[in-house]
């Protein structure tokens, strides 16, 4: 049995929130989200990986179809959570460019020593969610890129919120992660044992 | 990851983030913090790598204050070698 979802023209996180009702209602079979946008197609696939869910994507055009079937490769997911046994239960949700309040130099350099000491410190977060300002250290000239690329090759998920990207210009400068929207930081937020905000 | 570098260590932070703008267009330094094994410093530290040991002694030389000091690091987190360079 397959549920189509025409996502099509619907602004983030709709397309996100339709497929997941569609997943909801089924019991088994696949659900097959068609998205006009690659933001939608890449959170999409996101649900379809938080919910350890296969899927595969087909490009047609301007679309992308994000088919995914529910009830299978929960096996293979759990042996890739053991596989990083140095990830903790820990979402860290980073909202400015700075550390702390007060001197933005002092704030600047603090920030920096935070990702640099974190891709030394083990376990690791299992992400890391930048908002507002915080959107300003996934870009290209971020001070702290190296140490995010670090982390992320070492298994942490670096997202960043859309919506901030888009209202600092500076979207198509991403260089880090994936790029998220409010319905998934909520779910990661309230999913983890624990959720520390810098 | 790093398994051998240099750090420069400093009095205050403000000397840090000065010499950092000093020292950016010609040597690629990473502001970290200072590492537990040398700890009579401030909290901030530049780490670079061998590659730029020539250059930072010659700005050393010439623009060293007092409490600077450089350090040699081998190995990793928790079972490191911390030596004092002369420069």
């Amino acid at each position: 049995m397959e549920h189509k979802v025409d996502a099509r023209g619907l602004a983030c996180p709709k397309p996100v929130i339709e497929t997941k009702k569609a997943l909801e209602t089924l019991k088994e079979g696949s659900v097959l989200t068609i998205v006009d946008n690659s933001t939608a197609r890449e959170n999409v696939m996101k649900l379809a990986k938080k919910l350890k869910f296969h899927y595969d994507v087909k490009e047609q055009g301007d679309t992308f179809e994000i088919r995914i079937f529910k009830g299978e490769l929960n096996q293979e997911t759990d042996i890739l959570a053991q596989s990083q046994p140095d990830l903790q239960d820990l979402v860290i949700l980073c909202g400015n460019d700075v550390m702390g309040e007060g001197s933005r130099d002092l704030g600047d350099v603090l920030i920096r020593g935070y990702f640099y000491t974190l891709t030394e410190f083990s376990p690791k977060p299992k992400s890391i969610l930048f908002v507002n300002a915080g959107a300003k250290l996934t870009i290209e000239e971020s001070p702290v890129l190296e140490h995010l690329r670090v982390l992320e090759a070492q298994g942490v998920e670096i997202l960043t919120c859309g919506t901030c990207l888009e209202f600092y210009g500076i979207k198509d400068k991403l260089a880090v992660g994936g790029v998220t929207n409010m319905y998934t930081i909520v779910e990661e937020t309230s999913n983890a044992k624990n959720t520390v905000r810098i | 990851m790093n398994k051998e570098f240099y750090v420069i260590v400093f009095a205050s932070t403000h000397q840090a983030i000065q010499t950092e703008k000093e020292m950016i267009d010609k040597v690629k330094v990473q502001m970290i913090p200072t590492l537990r094994e040398i700890s009579a410093h401030c909290g901030v530290s530049l780490k670079f790598q061998t590659d730029f040991l020539e250059e930072v002694k010659a700005y050393l030389q010439e623009h060293a204050k007092d409490g600077m000091d450089l350090y040699h690091v081998e190995g990793e987190l928790g079972s490191r070698v911390v030596t004092k360079v002369e420069w």
